[in-house]
């Protein structure tokens, strides 16, 4: 067994193995998409969600009834309370 | 040249680009690479999913309108911004609305005339609190979801009619 042999069987082959496990464990992280990190800058577009209406069922106010408040302008004020918070 | 017509160009003077193949007819067939387009949103499809199930388990089993506002809430008043949202919404008087701003760092929580009956300031400052200690930790969703089930356990069940 030369020096070409001993090198390719005591350190490529280690080497490979290394690599290969290195690949598996490390690539869901670079897969996934990125996480927000506090702090950082907010760059998305604004979403606002709601219950999804089939699954709640009972009531449904129609959006016809929401235009028709909306076109008064201005809309009242309708909070009366709530609480906030900062981090 | 009429509408439709097929225009063909002489074999000489066009060079093939990338991903430029000519038909057999003269066509130039070009393929367009697509990008992948970036997230709309920081959060994997599970999570998305379990805010979709909270809120709507939330609004059923409580009887009020929770949504979630998630973006910048204009000017410095947070609060204002939040309140003129809740105005927006179908029921004012059951809304419940979590309006979170990551990069202003706020969360307003803002409740209607039934919705603040139901939802005493105290329950909501609770829900706040935990929702911060999730985001503190950079766990939107995770912060959401936990909000919404305190708020959910506050409110209690519907009444019955």
């Amino acid at each position: 067994m030369n020096v070409v042999d001993t090198l390719l069987v005591f350190a490529l082959i280690p080497l490979c193995v290394y690599g290969l496990i290195a690949l598996l464990t490390l690539w869901p992280k670079f897969a996934r998409t990125p996480r927000y990190q506090a702090g950082q800058e907010w760059g998305y577009a604004p979403v606002w969600w709601t219950a999804n209406p089939a699954g709640v069922g009972t009531h449904a106010p129609s959006a016809h009834l929401a235009l028709e408040q909306g076109e008064a302008g201005e809309p009242a004020p309708t909070a009366r309370g709530g609480a906030r918070g900062n981090w | 040249m009429a509408t439709g017509e097929i225009a063909h160009r002489d074999v000489e003077d066009v060079e093939l680009g990338y991903g430029a193949a000519r038909m057999a007819d003269g066509r130039i067939s070009v393929a367009v690479e697509q990008k992948p387009k970036p997230p709309a949103l920081p959060f994997r499809s599970s999570e998305l999913a379990q805010l979709d199930e909270a809120l709507t388990l939330s609004s059923r089993e409580t009887g009020l309108d929770f949504s979630i506002y998630l973006g910048e809430l204009d000017g410095d008043d947070t609060r204002k911004a939040a309140e003129e949202l809740h105005a927006q919404t179908l029921r004012p008087t059951h809304a419940v609305l979590i309006a979170v701003s990551p990069g202003q760092r706020a969360v307003e929580i803002v409740t209607g005339e039934e919705s603040h009956r139901r939802l005493p300031d105290r329950g909501c400052k609770l829900a706040v609190m935990s929702m911060v200690a999730s985001f503190k930790e950079s766990n939107l969703a995770g912060g959401l979801v936990s909000g919404l089930r305190m708020l959910t356990d506050q409110a209690g069940p519907a009444p019955r009619r």
